[in-house]
């Protein structure tokens, strides 16, 4: 069997996932087995996936986003302006 | 070419005005520059940002015998060639790794079991949470993690992307994960929506 630390690791280190270089298939099956019976790895994996999720969604926004610019301008600006007003 | 005599004096004297309008026009070059320099867009941003904190806070010094332009880019430079020190240190060690280990029992097994902020992701309540914690991770880390989930290049391309091994890149993608996980985990979002439901 595998213990969590293993399942967990194998997944964190992109093993079981889609192209799932590294791990055999031995380990793959059994990787399997443990998350059917295991709540808190399965637990884990979950929020990577959806961790992985929010991580899209973030970035796709910044790139589709013509005013990705302006933004970040904008927030120059303020820092700009905070640390100066700091200063002065 | 010399900065004009009112504009030295405004950048000096850090007149909002002045230093909004050096922003603007710099701005693109600035991230242009950045971006040819060898930085992914995070890194960009952030080494811009940077670059104009310094230049406020060394306004005061500022002469005027080059343009604005000319002296925040040489900044930003300075600050490229310290990130690609600071790359260099990071991937020698990492808390991460002690940090998740001490998760895990003898036989593997979970000990202090994850209690991350499954819900609040799914509802995607955390995009501000989770900004931060991608700020502060290690920009290689993040690269890695970036091609991978947002990009989803194959392990192949990554690897040649970062120049990195296979494991090498094992060992980054394992730390970016748990890194952000813990990250989120440590803002307090520990999951306790849970409990109330």
């Amino acid at each position: 069997m595998l213990s969590c630390r293993e399942v967990s690791r194998l997944y964190a280190r992109g093993e079981l996932g889609k192209d799932g270089a590294g791990a055999s298939l031995r380990q793959r099956i059994l990787a399997r087995i443990h998350l059917a019976m295991c709540d808190h790895c399965s637990r884990y994996i979950r929020e990577l996936e959806l961790i992985a999720a929010a991580v899209r969604d973030q970035f796709g926004r910044l790139i589709s986003d013509r005013s990705a610019l302006d933004r970040l301008g904008a927030a120059i600006r303020d820092r700009v302006r905070n640390e100066s007003s700091r200063l002065r | 070419m010399p900065e004009s005599p009112d504009r030295t004096a405004g950048i000096r004297d850090r007149d909002p005005a002045v230093l909004e309008a050096i922003v603007d026009e710099s701005l693109p070059l600035l991230l242009r520059a950045a971006r040819a320099a060898g930085l992914d867009r995070d890194a960009a941003e952030d080494a811009v940002q940077e670059t104009f904190l310094v230049f406020v806070r060394r306004a005061h010094e500022f002469d005027g015998r080059a343009r604005a332009k000319t002296w925040l880019y040489g900044i930003l430079l300075k600050k490229i060639s310290e990130g690609r020190r600071a790359l260099a240190r990071d991937a020698e060690g990492e808390d991460i790794d002690a940090e998740v280990e001490a998760r895990f029992g003898e036989a593997g097994e979970w000990i202090r079991p994850p209690r991350g902020p499954a819900e609040e992701l799914a509802r995607g309540e955390v995009r501000r949470q989770l900004g931060e914690c991608l700020d502060a991770m290690p920009a290689r880390q993040r690269q890695a993690f970036v091609l991978r989930e947002v990009e989803e290049l194959e392990t192949g391309e990554i690897c040649d992307a970062l120049a990195v091994s296979a494991n090498n890149l094992g060992v980054l993608l394992y730390r970016a994960r748990n890194r952000i996980r813990e990250c989120l985990e440590a803002k307090g979002l520990d999951g306790s929506a849970d409990a109330v439901v």
